[in-house]
Formats: C-alpha cells, structure tokens, sequence
C-alpha cells in the first residue's frame, strides 16, 4: 500500500526532505517499533515518533537516500533506548501489579493450547544479557547488516558477528528449556 | 494484500535463513530457533500510526488524503481550503524562522534593558553620594550629569558630544560650593545639637547664607523650591555681607593687636662672648 511512496522516491532520485520522510517512516516505522519493543522500551509507539521527529531536521545533511536514513533512525532509536534504560536506572517507576502480567503464575489452558504466542518470545529475549539482546534485534527486527550493526553498537564487525553467533546459541537454549519444561 | 503478506513473509523466512548461514548455525539447530526469529521478526511489520506532529512534516500524501477526508464534512470545508495545504512542510520552516527572529529581538531588548539599569544604577550611586557630601546643588548637577551619561549611553552616536562639554558645565561649580560648605561643616555637625537650627540661633550672620543653601537638614528642604536651587551658586563665590546687616570691619583696627608678637624662639642668637 505505501510502497508506491517509497519507488516514487527510489525513482525521482532528488533530495525532498519530506518526501524522504515519508518514505523512511513508510519503510521504517514498523522495524524501528519492533526494535523498540524488542529491547523492553515502555510505550514503543510514542517513542517511535519521537525518533522520527529526531530526524527530520537531520535529513538536509543525511546522504545515502533510504538506507542512509534507516542507519541514522536505528542509531537515534538505539540512543533512546539507552536513555529509557539510563533514565529507568536512576528513578525505578512504580508498577501495578497485574495478574495478567504476573509472568511468575503457571499458564493456562488456552495459553498452552494456542501457544505462548509474542510473550514466549518476549520471556526468551528478557532471559538474555543485554549484548545478546541487542544484536539480535538490530539484526533480526531492524534487518540491519553486520556492518551497520557494528556502526551502531560501536563494535567491530568481528565482534558483532562473534556476539550475533553466541547471542543464537543463548537463545536455543533457552528455547530448548522452555519446550523442555513444557 | 495477501499477496504482500505472503510476500513480507517469504522475505522474512529468506532474511532469517540469511541470518542463520552467517551465523554458521548448523541446519539441525534451525528448526528450534527458526520460529521464534521469524516471530521476532514478525514485530517489524506493525507500522504504528503516525501521530499530528509527525503526519505535518510528511509530505501530502496517504496522510494528508485520510485528513482530507475526514475534515471534508466538518464547517472546515466550508472555506474551501484543501487540507493537503496543511500537511505540508512549509509550517515548521516558517515557525523556526519566526522563532529565531524573535530570539534576536529578545536579546536586543535585554541588551538595552540591561544597559538602561546599570545607568540608573550608577546614577543612584553617584546622587546619594552627592547628597551626602556636596548639598543639594551638588545632588542637581550630579543628577544632571547622570542622565547625561544615560543619553550617552542609550545613543551611542552622540557619545563624544556631551563628554567634551562636561568639564565646562560640571568642574568649575563644585568647587565654589566645596569652599562654600567647607566653613559650614562645623556648624552641620553642632546643628543636631540645638533644640532649633534656625537663622537666629547662629551668632555670626555670615555663615546663614551660605548654611541655608547648602545643608541638607531636613527642615530646610521643604522650604527650598527646588525651582530655585541654582540660586546659591553664584554668591558663593565670595563670603558677602547681607545687605541689610552692617558689619563692623571699621573697629577692627581699635583692636589692639601687637604688631609683631614676641615669639621666644625668634628673639634672637645669643652671642658668645669673645675669648
């Protein structure tokens, strides 16, 4: 449906800022929300239109068309999250209690007939260190290559790939528990 | 659009295959992790709404479409404006170029606030300074001199004119005054000491003229019109006599006063007498 915008884009070839933003947020919005979600952000959405506000005044000086814009929203996402992170550090926010939310309580009937659905993949992603998290949802939700994964986290390229291999190998395992236990 | 699901799906199961053989996962492994990938990866394809702010820095597109039809049968459509207008991006150029303009002229404003303030500043300064040491012709001309140095400052291209003219107006007077109120210090320091500082309380006439212009006793100022402060200036030159008041300087003379008063040490060298 938003494709059109983006081949528009790809086709005209000139520098409109706001028709590259409606392309990078076409194309982007959904990876960049699902980083955001991946990595425990509070609120993903809201924070995904922060990010793309961050943006726009730096598409006058942004080169690489599209994918130089999807480098720089990833790079702006990653900042907010470490400032979501940094900020949670220092004022923990108090939560309610939810029971729907309780993960320590046995699943139910249903839960285990329809499959633990997102929240399976959610608990596995919690379980891991933060590196390992990270490098898998750069590389997996945000489909970014090695190299602008590494750009991101400040890493080498042989790093990113060594830490993407062991953050798997972490997430099978956990994997494996969780179909072991149930 | 199932045609784009399927597509988007075959994407993600060729991205997460991708991903796998970089990773050198052996092919036994995949399909434990193959499905909770392709579920994490399925999070990327919900594109959340775009909210007010960020569809007006989108160009007229889907967005300002959905807007327009939504606004077509509200009374914003009776003014025949095309609400496309509305999510262009021309608004934030214009409200950053408004801004910045306003900041310049903020700042302006608060250089010459500033600059106003430390004048009337100084000017306080130097008038209770004044006040205290020179009366109230010197608090007129200090006070005449600080809303020169105030028009100086507020107009920087007349800035030399008063300058050079400010030695002749200011030097010459307080002198005179200075000389004036310096006798009358004794008598402003006694004058908390009687019961009535008027004019017949003083034995000596002279002083009266002078000690009525220059002391700032608090009696005497509501009495002074301030029209008229700049009428003591010129007697002061010389202590005169009031007109009416004979003085008698005629009789000093039958004082008798010894010429040439005999001082010890001035009498003279004893001489030795010769051997």
């Amino acid at each position: 449906m938003l494709d059109p915008l983006v081949d528009e884009y790809v086709q005209a070839d000139h520098h409109d800022p706001a028709l590259l933003f409606t392309a990078a947020y076409n194309e982007f919005a959904g990876p960049v929300c699902g980083y955001l979600r991946a990595r425990g952000v509070d609120d993903p959405e809201a924070v995904t239109q922060d990010v793309f506000l961050a943006l726009y005044p730096r598409l006058d000086t942004l080169h690489g068309g599209l994918q130089g814009a999807k480098t720089l929203l990833f790079s702006i996402a990653h900042a907010r999250m470490v400032d979501h992170y940094r900020r949670r550090e220092r004022r923990p926010e108090p939560a309610p209690y939810e029971v729907e939310t309780d993960t320590r309580r046995a699943p139910s009937a249903e839960d285990q007939a329809f499959g633990a659905g997102s929240l399976g993949v959610t608990e596995l992603l919690h379980g891991l260190p933060d590196d390992y998290r990270e490098v898998l949802a750069l590389r997996v939700v945000a489909d970014l290559s090695v190299e602008e994964t590494a750009a991101i986290m400040g890493k080498s390229q042989g790093a990113v790939k060594q830490l993407q291999r062991r953050a798997l190998g972490a997430l099978k395992k956990r994997a494996l528990l969780r179909n072991g236990s149930e | 659009m199932s045609e784009e699901t399927a597509r988007r799906r075959m994407n993600d199961e060729q991205a997460i295959d991708r991903l796998l053989a970089d990773a050198d996962a052996c092919s036994d492994d995949l399909g434990g992790i193959r499905s909770e990938l392709l579920e994490l990866r399925s999070w990327a394809s919900t594109p959340p709404s775009p909210s007010a702010a960020v569809r007006a820095l989108m160009v007229s597109g889907p967005a300002a479409v959905t807007s327009k039809l939504t606004t077509a049968d509200g009374p914003a459509a009776l003014s025949e404006v095309p609400t496309s207008v509305l999510a262009t991006v021309a608004a934030p150029a214009s409200c950053a170029n408004e801004d910045e303009l306003a900041a310049r002229r903020r700042r302006k404003r608060r250089t010459a606030l500033a600059g106003f303030a430390v004048a009337a500043t100084l000017a306080g300064g130097a008038t209770a300074a004044a006040a205290s040491e020179g009366g109230i012709p010197a608090v007129v001309q200090h006070v005449g001199e600080a809303i020169g140095s105030m028009v100086t400052q507020l107009v920087p291209a007349s800035g030399k004119a008063p300058r050079q003219g400010e030695p002749a107006v200011s030097t010459p007077d307080p002198l005179p005054v200075n000389e004036a109120t310096h006798p009358a210090a004794p008598a402003r320091g006694t004058a908390p000491a009687n019961p009535g500082p008027s004019g017949a309380a003083h034995p000596d006439p002279r002083s009266t003229p002078g000690e009525g212009a220059s002391r700032p006793s608090p009696k005497a100022s509501p009495r002074v019109d301030p029209g008229n402060l700049s009428i003591p200036s010129p007697p002061v030159t010389a202590p005169v006599t009031p007109p009416g008041v004979e003085l008698p300087p005629v009789e000093r003379p039958d004082i008798p006063v010894p010429a040439s008063p005999a001082v010890p040490g001035v009498l003279g060298v004893p001489t030795l007498p010769a051997r």
